[in-house]
């Protein structure tokens, strides 16, 4: 199976667990990645998508990685992080509070339906840059029909529990006894949104939750860098997760593909 | 000599019609003036929405206290009641709801006879159309009450000026507790109907009295706000009078109008702008409507908005992205004439 695989910094710990196994592996898999929101130069020509310009040539270049790919030739698509993030429902929970919701409001922050919630996720994950990917790929003529998964940017490390303000909004949901509704009502969301655009989402497996939204240290510590990828995350790096999590993920796109 | 010899050309009809844009430049000489960065709060009728969008587009702070939940596209907050005015209280068509609402928020009150039920989803009833498929508990719409009434009061006291759209006359109310609605119940849903609801016809006085009493209960919290009041220069969608609509329009917005005129001479720091008379009577302009003769047309409201930000030289506007879409002008009031469709 030849897989194409788009998205952000996130696809870090995707390209080293695949490096790990791609010798012995049946599959082939091509990345066509950037950190921070993910791709967003590039160009598309039929079934082809190319980088937009010499800096993002150059910068798939350092990476060792290609900048041009026939989409046509490759049997399914993943776009990985780019904005498709838990982030985007804790960003809502931090202005609003969901009526219903047990925590309680001692905020005063803006009451909020369910439902409003939802409508605000669904709008925030297809304008997100791997939402609009997700809908330049299926736009793709004649390719509608291969198989396009979602895989979210990971629930921020639980390290953030002994950071300072990072990531509050997480550690609120889980003080308030709403983080398993919130990690579930993000997955219910993303994967009506996305099967709304023709593509299927991949929640995070929950074997790799702590506390419903966070991820454990086993699968963050020592998380390397998309840019140089011999490096770790600095220090006080919450985001991103590491080659274990990403041997976990890279068996999910195979398991859900292969099914 | 006489008395009119001494008075500028803008006086004089004739006079008028032979200079540029019938004048327009010296219709309107505020006594309310809006500086850049004044923090300046919207709501009224329909027509309020696009005043309120071209004064997003200038310098001056267009508060917005209720603001969609982060992500929310424009399109998708607007049927939730999003980024119309500068609180999720929908459209406000009449002086009554006005006051209505201010008293209720400085009091905290929850109104029982606006607590509607269908289906087992409860509604605001004095906002009934901003949460789609509405409340999922009773407990619920009290709490989202509650919680938009304590940014109502903020509104009032941060805003530097309140900018109001008069819109109705036409009002119904409850017979016994005298809460006035929006629309009539049961156009919005035959659920939401009771014998008790009844049609009232506003005259001036009530209109003075019920502005004048706003005026003085807000000032009671917040002294130094300024009031700009303009009339909607939109039609009536339909009466209730069960006589004709055109006369009906007329008296409805000619008691607005007289009512507006006296408070503002009246009251200190309340001024009036002429988006109704630019719309309606302008005599350069025989076609301000759309093809359904009720929306004002785009260019209009350009006219409009020139000559308003041309009288508040302190104020910038950003003029539109022409290849933008405008979002369309979420009128309530459309539900009368389409419950007979």
């Amino acid at each position: 199976m030849k897989i194409f695989v788009t998205g952000n910094s996130h696809s870090a710990c995707l390209i080293e667990a695949w490096k790990q196994v791609q010798g012995s592996s049946p599959h082939q898999i091509d990345f066509f990645v950037r950190g921070g929101s993910g791709v967003k130069d590039y160009r598309i020509d039929g079934t082809r998508i190319e980088a937009g310009n010499d800096d993002f040539r150059g910068y798939l270049a350092r990476l060792g990685l290609r900048d041009s790919f026939d989409l046509a030739e490759y049997d399914a698509r993943v776009v990985i992080g780019a904005e498709v993030s838990p982030f985007l429902m804790i960003s809502i929970l931090n202005k609003c509070h969901v009526l219903g919701w047990p925590d309680p409001n001692r905020r005063g922050a803006q009451e909020i339906t369910e439902r409003c919630l939802q409508a605000a996720l669904a709008d925030g994950l297809r304008g997100a840059n791997g939402g609009q990917m997700v809908a330049a790929l299926q736009a793709l003529p004649g390719l509608g029909a291969r198989p396009m998964l979602v895989v979210p940017q990971p629930f921020p490390s639980e390290r953030l529990r002994t950071m300072g303000t990072a990531g509050a909004g997480f550690l609120r949901t889980i003080r308030g006894r709403i983080a398993p509704r919130a990690a579930a009502g993000f997955a219910d969301v993303a994967t009506r949104t996305f099967a709304d655009l023709g593509a299927h989402f991949l929640p995070q497996p929950e074997d790799t939750t702590a506390d419903f939204i966070l991820t454990p240290e086993a699968f963050t510590s020592r998380a390397k860098r998309l840019i140089d990828l011999d490096k770790v995350q600095p220090k006080g790096d919450f985001l991103h997760a590491n080659a274990a999590f990403g041997a976990r993920i890279l068996n999910q796109i195979l398991d859900t593909l292969e099914a | 000599m006489s008395f009119y010899a001494d008075l500028p050309d803008r006086c004089f009809w004739r006079r008028c019609l032979r200079r540029p844009r019938f004048d327009f430049a010296e219709i309107y000489q505020p006594t309310v003036t809006i500086e850049a960065g004044e923090p300046i709060a919207t709501a009224g009728s329909c027509f309020a929405q696009k005043i309120g969008r071209e004064l997003k587009r200038s310098d001056a702070r267009f508060l917005d206290l209720e603001p969609a939940p982060p992500g929310m596209s424009e399109a998708t907050g607007i049927g939730f009641g999003y980024g119309l005015y500068s609180a999720r209280y929908g459209n406000i068509y009449t002086t009554a709801q006005l006051l209505q609402l201010a008293e209720d928020a400085f009091s905290d009150h929850v109104r029982e006879d606006a607590l509607w039920t269908k289906d087992g989803a409860w509604f605001d009833g004095l906002r009934p159309r901003i949460e789609p498929g509405g409340f999922a508990r009773r407990a619920d719409v009290v709490t989202a009450r509650r919680s938009h009434l304590r940014q109502v009061r903020r509104l009032f006291t941060e805003a530097s000026v309140f900018v109001f759209t008069l819109g109705l006359t036409e009002r119904w109310e409850h017979a016994e507790t005298g809460t006035v609605y929006q629309l009539c119940p049961a156009t919005v849903d035959p659920a939401f109907g009771a014998p008790e609801h009844r049609f009232h016809n506003t005259g001036v006085s009530d209109v003075v009295s019920e502005l004048t009493r706003f005026i003085a209960l807000v000032r009671s919290h917040a002294p130094d706000l300024r009031f700009l009041f303009t009339v909607s220069p939109v039609p009536l969608a339909a009466t209730a009078t069960g006589g004709h609509v055109l006369p009906a329009t007329i008296r409805s917005k000619s008691v607005l109008r007289a009512a507006v005129d006296e408070v503002v001479t009246t009251l200190p720091g309340c001024d009036y702008f002429p988006s109704y008379e630019i719309a309606t009577a302008n005599p350069l302009l025989r076609d301000a409507f759309d093809a359904g003769q009720r929306e004002v047309k785009d260019e209009v409201v350009a006219e409009i908005m020139t000559t308003f930000f041309a009288a508040h030289p302190g104020l910038s506007r950003t003029l539109p992205d022409t290849a933008a879409e405008e979002p369309d002008t979420v009128c309530d009031e459309i539900l009368l004439d389409a419950s007979r469709t």
